[in-house]
């Protein structure tokens, strides 16, 4: 699961060129690097990568996602703990 | 929830007037103060490009009228019986524009006509309200529905105005036998900050600080602009749009592979693309281009979408499923059976001595 976060960060980070985003720790805040679209874009990345690795579409998004204080995508371990409960959920 | 089915009434003629002016994202990106990086990301990422707006002193009224004469090329106008029109960009504050309009079209003075101020769900209650008028007995409704958003989306609102279109369209809607529909509607007052014009009605009250730019993270705007506060109404859309299709099916007794087409409103591309995930099923069944040509109609989104993209699809019978959601906070979607559907091709706006 933490590869494929890191990728899709990538991905992303190759139009944003955030010089946070190069060198990814634990405690990345991701929901603070990134803007609004940022986020949308990533949800969809994650999301397309998650099905093609699992087979199956999984919703990422809810209404916590845009919410500074609920967001799973405060810091990258939140993020793949999120999505690690999405998964066995 | 309020649910409600209609039986023996048919949806006979949809048209849709855009704006005359095409601008792009390019042409605009110096006003959001946006750099040619970012205006490629916007491209490439969120599908901006363009969007039709309308020039100086053009109405929704006026694009409306162009779609209604449209239709009336075809159907008789005598047996029009009422004039609904939804919109939030009404030519005055008082009285109705649909009663304006109605003199303009020459539906005579035996007609009633009002307007509902709506925006992304204007379409559905709109047609609820045509629906019911027609269910109380009388022949034909006309609805219009659409906004000249360029009138409160600020030119400097970066975080707003690259989204928005304006556009007009006429619906004309008739008894006839064997034709079902299925409403499932909601409103929630309790976020209506979250999308609204805060200055010029009663409670603020134009004023010279209505005029006044204020600079915010997402963008300059004033207090006569729309605002948007776009990761509320994400997180709201994403929490009651798929609901709402639960609810749909269930009380409309029909499965996802009953409908053959499924015309959401045009607001954001995520949530189109995360429906169609869930239904699994493909841009082809649930069309998601309008914004990126258009830019977001407003309560004309979804007929200008049949206009803009779904034209030649509708002469068989088929089962369509429309949706609309924003400002209100107010959401509702219907299943309508949809058959020989007069349809032209969306129309950008012509002054009459261009005609």
């Amino acid at each position: 699961m933490k590869k494929l976060i890191e990728d899709a960060l990538r991905e992303i980070n190759e139009d944003l060129e955030s010089k946070e985003l190069e060198n990814i720790t634990d405690e990345t805040p991701i929901f603070e690097i990134l803007d609004s679209m940022a986020i949308l874009d990533l949800i969809l990345e994650l999301e397309s990568r998650l099905q093609k690795k699992y087979g199956k579409y999984i919703q990422i998004a809810d209404e916590t996602i845009m919410d500074s204080k609920k967001t799973p995508f405060k810091t990258f371990k939140a993020l793949q703990q999120f999505l690690e409960g999405k998964l066995d959920g | 929830m309020a649910k409600i089915h209609f039986k023996d009434i048919k949806i006979s003629a949809i048209a849709t007037t855009t704006g005359d002016k095409k601008v792009t994202i390019e042409e605009e990106a110096d006003n959001f103060g946006y750099d040619e990086k970012m205006v490629k990301r916007l491209k490439k990422r969120m599908g901006f490009n363009s969007r039709y707006i309308v020039s100086d002193k053009i109405c929704t009224s006026d694009l409306s009228i162009q779609s209604t004469e449209v239709i009336f090329e075809k159907f008789d106008k005598d047996d029009v019986e009422a004039l609904i029109f939804v919109t939030q960009t009404p030519d005055y504050k008082a009285p109705s524009t649909a009663i304006i309009m109605a003199d303009r079209l020459g539906l005579g003075t035996d007609i009633v006509a009002y307007d509902i101020n709506l925006g992304c769900s204007g379409f559905i209650n709109g047609l609820l309200n045509a629906y019911s008028l027609l269910n109380s007995g009388l022949k034909k409704v006309l609805l219009c529905v659409g906004d000249v958003a360029s009138n409160f989306a600020y030119y400097k609102d970066k975080n707003l105005t690259p989204l928005m279109g304006d556009a007009g369209s006429a619906i004309l809607i008739e008894k006839k036998e064997g034709f079902n529909a299925d409403f499932v509607l909601h409103s929630d007052g309790g976020g209506y900050k979250h999308l609204m014009i805060s200055d010029g009605g009663c409670r603020n009250p134009f004023s010279k600080e209505s005029l006044k730019e204020k600079e915010f993270e997402d963008g300059i705007r004033r207090g006569v602009d729309m605002y948007m506060n776009g990761g509320e109404i994400f997180n709201f859309t994403i929490k009651v749009v798929p609901k709402m299709f639960d609810e749909l099916f269930k009380y409309a007794k029909v499965s996802k592979e009953d409908i053959d087409y499924f015309v959401l409103h045009q607001a954001n591309k995520y949530i189109l693309q995360n429906i169609a995930k869930k239904l699994e099923i493909g841009e082809d069944k649930l069309p998601m281009n309008t914004m990126t040509i258009y830019g977001n109609q407003n309560s004309a989104s979804i007929p200008g979408t049949i206009n803009g993209f779904l034209y030649d699809k509708f002469r068989d019978r088929k089962k369509v499923l429309f949706a609309g959601f924003g400002i209100g906070l107010s959401w509702g979607a219907c299943i309508v059976d949809f058959e020989d559907v007069y349809l032209p091709k969306s129309q950008t706006y012509k002054a009459k001595d261009e005609k």
